[in-house]
């Protein structure tokens, strides 16, 4: 593998199911150490790219290649260098935690006993208990531990901190990022504050389009809440640009959400939308907050062109 | 190979219990199997048995289909969460693991069972491997194959119990839609050979097509076109005659093998009686030619009419089976027609030719042993008991491989077993034969048959005498035969009048 290339690679990914279009040709890469978030609404395809990807599911169009290796031939040896957890995935309930352990163990040749045991304490699993009564919470640590006592390259996770009570999250989060260092990280998750602390990457998914794809900084940078004071109350001018997400005026504000800010340039297009304008803020939004405004903006028409949500990042266009 | 062991120990810690249930069945099973062939003073207690055993012949192969359905649905095929998916399984290895945990604890414990069946039956394992190896393909490939593939296209033990439930409702239907009253049926001389190909071939298409690319609804499709191909292979196999293949019209010296000859008298005449929808003419015929150490079996049976005013009608090959042997001089034959046909014939003279698709075979052996008062060995059918309840029969078991034809006679008791002189006194013969078709195929390699002698008289005295037993120590003998060929042959009747009074028997 070539040690610049992409861990993950789209191109024009699409999935359908029937008429049904969940993925629309989604183009994505993922560089290797990344810890990269693929944040999206229900439904908007997170869960069945994560099952294209790991071959689950095959691609209606396009392809995506893991570790170099397409996703319609990732099977058997393939799986020792990926690790997979799913909040829905189906565990050997019958099994303890420690047959569960002593199971896929042998499967893996670079099988890390030490690790193992460092996780089990980590996640102070109860090695004598079965899965199936096991809390979910406890479930998930299970199968975190069983997919990183060997050392995977690719770490892919989807959905891995739903429902799980903080502690659960945090003992997670952490024994993922003990690994970040030695791997790559994909996963989908609605828990955007978690996800906010730890993720280096991250790609909106919507309704099947993958909106923009990009580093975190270069993220927050260009997302603004821009909070304009005019002179006199005025209606919002017919032509903003459709960067400007959720325009909305109230007496003498007006507020949108940049999804293009640069300092300078976009005060200079503010004071020209603008010409009664008193001042103008432009404050730093959480993930949390660019996240509902991408999402708002999509569900009321405002929709934004992936084009204007996009920088691109890693190297070739992200048109969705 | 570690990662076939390491799946097949993880599968056989996991479903213990459920191994432990199917082989207790399996054990139950072969436990009261030999009341089969117990004599019984008490009949209510073989009719218990019989009952306990149908009960266990279903459980039996619900017990398989269970382990079976969640072994490989431990790892299933269907659906998109499974665990093992994204795990590094290889494919075939754990096909072979699930393969080899169906061999060890299906294949396994049958092998033991039936081996202790042959034991109690009084026949050595050891000599019966290639039995008891056919026995186990058989049950293999009959059961187990069609419960995996179902299996590996269901996600859960339920969907799979309701799929092999609507399985088996389609086959009754079939079943009761294929036994409906038909014109004629044709013996099938080579068997249905295509079915178990299409029953493998389907399986093992969509078994190997799961686990290797998980595409179930192709699988399904496969899965639901086996049973159609099969249903579609019968019906065409039962409509096309493939008895002229078989039997060659141009055998040599065929006409040579027997004469058959139209023999009415005034007790034994002609006569015609309706019975499920078909006329059927009952003909007494004279058996002569047949030559000493020979055997001819009627297997098929065509025929035409011909009317005076040319008008004709020709019948397809019908199935019958009728053993003919030297000293048996006549017999009956049975044509099937439809009503109408018979009403445009009956009102004149017709001529009727008879053509026979016959087998001719040569006695080998001839062994004479006394008619067993007990439990007793039979060469070359297995251990015979004699049962005394209703008219005389023996009751035979025997290994699952399959005799040779043999004829079976004995000499009816004229006055009864308590008068010393029943050896000497000349009565009519019983006869009885068996064979390749003589032991139907069942879930065990012991079979049970019961041989009832016919009587078939050949005097007055003998027809108003009618015998009640088959005397122990009277002389039994059984006469073994190779194939010498197959041919056909022919009787022709002219003048020959319908009989006019249909009788009907439904």
């Amino acid at each position: 593998m070539n040690p610049t290339s992409p861990t993950i690679q789209a191109e024009s990914l699409a999935k359908s199911f029937g008429s049904t279009e969940v993925l629309r040709g989604i183009d994505l890469d993922v560089p290797k150490g990344a810890i990269y978030a693929l944040m999206g609404t229900n439904g908007a395809g997170k869960t069945t790219m994560i099952k294209v990807m790991m071959n689950v599911l095959r691609p209606t169009a396009g392809s995506v290649q893991l570790l170099n290796i397409p996703s319609r031939k990732l099977a058997g040896a393939a799986f020792n260098r990926i690790g997979y957890v799913s909040e829905s995935q189906e565990l050997p309930d019958a099994m303890t935690v420690g047959a569960l352990l002593d199971y896929v163990r042998p499967f893996y040749p670079m099988w890390d006993r030490a690790l193992e045991q460092q996780l089990v304490r980590q996640f102070d699993l109860p090695l004598g208990r079965k899965l199936k009564h096991l809390s979910r919470g406890m479930r998930m640590k299970a199968a975190f531990a069983s997919s990183l006592a060997y050392r995977p390259r690719l770490i892919v996770l989807d959905e891995p901190f739903t429902g799980l009570d903080p502690l659960v999250r945090d003992e997670l989060i952490e024994g993922l990022l003990d690994r970040a260092p030695e791997t790559t990280i994909f996963l989908s998750s609605h828990d955007l504050a978690e996800i906010e602390s730890f993720a280096s990457h991250v790609g909106f998914l919507e309704n099947g389009r993958l909106l923009f794809s990009e580093e975190m900084a270069v993220l927050s940078d260009r997302f603004r809440e821009v909070t304009i004071t005019l002179t006199a109350p005025s209606p919002l001018p017919p032509d903003l640009p459709p960067a400007w997400l959720l325009p909305e005026t109230a007496d003498c504000v007006v507020r949108f959400v940049a999804s293009d800010y640069r300092a300078g340039e976009t005060e200079r297009a503010i004071a020209a939308a603008f010409p009664g304008m008193r001042s103008v803020e432009a404050e730093a939004m959480p993930l949390r907050a660019i996240f509902l405004a991408i999402a708002k903006s999509a569900r009321t028409g405002d929709t934004p062109r992936s084009s204007t949500l996009q920088t691109p990042v890693y190297g070739g266009g992200h048109e969705a | 190979m570690s990662q076939i062991l390491h799946i097949f120990k993880k599968d056989t810690r996991r479903f213990w219990p459920e191994i432990l249930v199917s082989s207790a069945i399996l054990f139950a099973f072969v436990w009261v199997f030999p009341e089969r062939w117990k004599v019984h003073h008490d009949q209510s207690q073989f009719f218990r048995a019989q009952q306990f055993l149908a009960y266990l012949s279903v459980l039996w192969p619900v017990g398989w289909a269970l382990l079976v359905a969640r072994v490989v649905q431990a790892e299933a095929t269907v659906g998109a969460d499974q665990f093992w998916v994204t795990r590094p399984y290889d494919w075939k290895k754990l096909l072979v693991a699930k393969v080899l945990f169906i061999a060890v604890w299906l294949g396994g414990t049958y092998l033991l069972a039936e081996s202790w069946l042959l034991t109690v039956a009084g026949f050595h394992p050891l000599a019966y491997i290639p039995g008891l190896l056919s026995g186990l393909l058989v049950v293999l490939v009959v059961w187990a194959l069609p419960v995996l593939a179902v299996a590996t296209v269901t996600s859960t033990f339920a969907r799979l119990a309701l799929t092999l439930v609507g399985g088996f409702v389609a086959f009754l239907g079939y079943r009761f839609w294929s036994s409906a009253p038909r014109e004629y049926v044709a013996s099938q001389p080579y068997g249905d050979k295509a079915l178990p190909v299409l029953l493998i071939a389907g399986c093992a298409a969509a078994i190997v097509l799961q686990y290797a690319m998980r595409r179930v609804w192709i699988a399904r499709a496969i899965l639901l076109a086996v049973p159609v191909l099969m249903a579609i292979s019968v019906i065409w196999y039962s409509r096309a005659s493939l008895v002229d293949l078989a039997y060659s019209q141009n055998a040599v010296g065929a006409s040579e093998w027997m004469s058959l000859s139209f023999a009415p008298t005034q007790s034994h005449p002609a006569s015609v009686a309706y019975w499920e929808g078909e006329d059927h003419i009952y003909l007494p015929v004279h058996y002569a030619g047949v030559a000493d150490g020979t055997a001819i079996v009627r297997d098929d049976m065509k025929f035409t009419i011909t009317a005076a005013d040319g008008r004709r009608w020709s019948s397809p090959w019908q199935a019958e089976s009728e053993y003919i042997v030297p000293d048996l001089d006549g017999g009956t034959v049975q044509l099937k027609i439809r009503p109408e046909v018979y009403s445009r014939f009956k009102s004149g003279p017709v001529t009727l030719q008879v053509t026979f698709a016959v087998s001719r075979y040569q006695a080998d052996s001839v062994t004479e042993i006394p008619y067993p008062a007990a439990d007793a060995a039979v060469p070359g059918v297995g251990f015979c008991t004699p049962q005394s309840y209703g008219l005389p029969n023996l009751h035979c078991r025997a290994a699952i491989d399959v005799p040779r034809l043999t004829y079976i006679s004995a000499m009816w008791s004229k006055s009864g077993c308590s008068n010393p002189a029943h050896l000497f006194e000349p009565t009519a013969k019983g006869r009885a034969w068996t064979g390749p078709a003589g032991f139907d195929t069942r879930l065990s390699v012991v079979v049970a048959q019961n041989f009832w002698m016919d009587y078939r008289p050949t005097d007055e005295e003998q027809r108003q005498h009618l015998p009640w037993q088959i005397c122990p120590g009277s002389p039994l003998t059984l006469t073994t035969y190779r194939s010498l060929g197959s041919g056909q042959v022919d009787l022709t009747i002219p003048n020959f009048v319908l009989p006019a009074n249909v009788v009907a028997t439904d």
